[in-house]
This record gives C-alpha cells, sequence and structure tokens, in this order.
C-alpha cells in the first residue's frame, strides 16, 4: 500500500493503492465523457437531418458567419488542451507550481476563446443572423433553423467550457498550496480535452460549409 | 509522441481543413472536413488524453461512447434518408417544408 504525505494522494479504503485509485477515477470520468457525447450527439442528429433537409439554406446561412474567427478560436482551444496537457504532466512529475501555472495559462486561453467568441456573437447580432429574424414571411425556414442550431450548439459548448474554466481556476489555486493529486488533475485535463474535442466538430460543420468559400 | 508533436499536427489538420474548405469538392468537401476533425480527436483522445495508455477497461468506455452515438445516428438517419425513397400516397401528410416553408413533394 502506497502512503503519502498529501492529503489528495491517500488512498481511500476501497482501494489496494492509489493507481487502482486513480484508475478508477479516470475510468468514471471517461463513463460521464460517453454521456456527454451523446448529450451533445442529440445536436450533431439535429444538424444531420435538418443539413439533408435544407442543403442550400445551410450554405447560405453558413455564409454569412464569419469562418476566420471561428479558425482563429480552434486554434485558441487547440492551445489551451496543450497547455492543459503539459499542466496534467507537471502534476504527474509532483512539480506544483509549474503545473497551477500552467492551469492558470490554460484559463487564460480558455477566457481568450470566450472573449472571442462574444464578440462574434456580437457581430452576429448586429448582422441580424438570429433564428427570429428569419421568420418574416417569404425567407427561409432552413436558415431559421441553422442559427438555433448555431446558436444552442456553440453556446452549450461555451457553458462546458465555463464550468471547465471554473474548475481548472479552483485546482489551479489547490495545487499551489499542493492540495491536489495527479489523479485529479489527470481527470480535470479530461473534462477539458473533451470541451476541445466538441468544437473540433462543431468548427467544420458550422463555419466551413458556406458557398463562398469555394 | 510528444504533446508538442501532437499539438503541432493538430495545428497543421486545422490549417488543412481551413485550406480545403476554398476547393470546390462536391460531397468530397464534408468527407474531407469529417475526415481531418475524426483525426484531430484521435490525436486528442489518444495522446492528450492518453488513452493510448490508458487501461483497456478506460479505453472500451471511450469507444462504447462512439458506439452508443453510431446507434443514435444510424437508427435516426435510416428513417430520414430512406423517406426520400419512395413516393407517399397523395392522401399523406407531407412531411417538411422547404426552404420557402412549403410542404415538400417527394418523389
Amino acid at each position: 500500500m502506497i502512503t503519502n504525505e498529501v492529503g489528495a494522494d491517500r488512498v481511500a479504503v476501497q482501494f489496494d493503492d492509489l493507481a487502482q485509485q486513480e484508475d478508477a477515477a479516470t475510468f468514471a470520468m471517461w463513463i460521464f465523457l460517453a454521456t456527454e457525447v451523446l448529450f451533445f450527439g442529440g445536436l450533431f442528429l439535429a444538424y444531420a437531418v435538418y443539413r439533408m433537409t435544407y442543403p442550400q439554406a445551410f450554405v447560405s446561412a453558413s455564409d454569412s458567419l464569419d469562418a476566420k474567427l471561428g479558425t482563429l478560436n480552434t486554434a485558441i482551444l487547440l492551445t489551451s488542451s496543450f497547455t492543459m496537457a503539459l499542466a496534467v504532466k507537471a502534476s504527474r512529475e509532483r512539480k506544483f507550481a509549474p503545473s497551477a501555472r500552467y492551469m492558470f495559462l490554460t484559463v487564460l486561453i480558455g477566457s481568450m476563446f470566450l472573449a472571442v467568441k462574444a464578440f462574434e456573437y456580437r457581430e452576429d447580432f448586429e448582422k441580424k443572423l438570429f433564428a427570429g429574424s428569419h421568420l418574416a414571411p417569404g425567407s427561409s425556414h432552413g436558415v431559421a433553423i441553422f442559427y438555433s442550431l448555431y446558436y444552442s450548439m456553440t453556446g452549450l459548448h461555451a457553458v462546458h467550457l465555463t464550468i471547465g474554466l471554473c474548475l481548472i481556476t479552483f485546482f489551479a489555486w489547490r495545487t499551489l498550496k499542493r492540495k491536489t493529486s495527479a489523479g485529479q488533475i489527470e481527470t480535470l485535463g479530461l473534462y477539458w480535452h473533451f470541451v476541445d474535442l466538441v468544437w473540433v466538430f462543431l468548427y467544420p460543420l458550422l463555419y466551413l460549409i458556406g458557398s463562398q468559400r469555394k | 509522441m510528444t504533446y508538442a508533436r501532437t499539438y503541432l499536427l493538430l495545428l497543421l489538420l486545422l490549417g488543412l481543413a481551413f485550406g480545403v474548405s476554398f476547393l470546390n469538392l462536391g460531397d468530397g468537401n464534408l468527407v474531407a472536413s469529417m475526415g481531418i476533425a475524426i483525426a484531430k480527436a484521435l490525436l486528442i483522445m489518444y495522446f492528450f488524453m492518453h488513452l493510448k495508455v490508458s487501461p483497456s477497461l478506460t479505453r472500451y468506455v471511450a469507444y462504447a461512447g462512439v458506439v452508443w452515438l453510431s446507434v443514435l445516428f444510424g437508427l435516426v438517419l435510416t428513417d430520414y434518408v430512406s423517406r426520400r425513397w419512395h413516393p407517399l400516397p397523395g392522401t399523406w401528410p407531407q412531411q417538411m417544408p422547404n426552404e420557402a416553408g412549403e410542404p415538400v413533394q417527394t418523389q
């Protein structure tokens, strides 16, 4: 049995050792992420069905979105995943201060994503790119559905990202006080990478289907 | 594979996805962009999320998520795709409005 001086590394009574405890934690996080796959999956399915029904409307609605901002945000989020991976690695090596620094950096980069998204939402609203503005007589039903999906999918993603930012800030602060274990940071990292994964699929489906791009 | 190399590959794939979206490949655009997205997802899962070195039990949970997602997509799309294959009897209500909001006559 491995014992450790750090409180968060204490092995709970139901586990044989720390490795088994950590495996159980990552296993549980993956189960949660599998339910999240299906949570987002419903929206992706709705997207697939309506894109088949209104192919032209989806193309023209996507044309109005700013693909450059979408690409920038994808790069930002991939970068934050990278810094989070480094934070997990540092905590595995029991380097608390660098691990916390990487986590704060992740929070900073994640916040940049939200800032770009907020700026983009404002731009979209100024261009009247939302479902309600397309329901006037003669305008397209499919375009309205595209924007409904655009806001619900990116919105739900932003909610997940915000939760992630809060969690990482909390755990970075705990890491500074040497009160976290490598297993906890690993689990936290899994959640953050999942948020990145969802965006990896949102990006081409929402931003890169326009006809003006060809 | 190191984290830095994974990260660089991800950025390369992002650039590729953005570049390919300017080409007109017809249905190939969807195939290419989804292929690139899946490649990125695999890189993130295997290297950032450590699936490559995880216990097989954990890996099966990750695969299970994908399996259930394909059940969801498979069953629903079987319905929606096959609806267009046969004409509906004239008295049946039509299913979806077209782009202008009028009911569509399926062939």
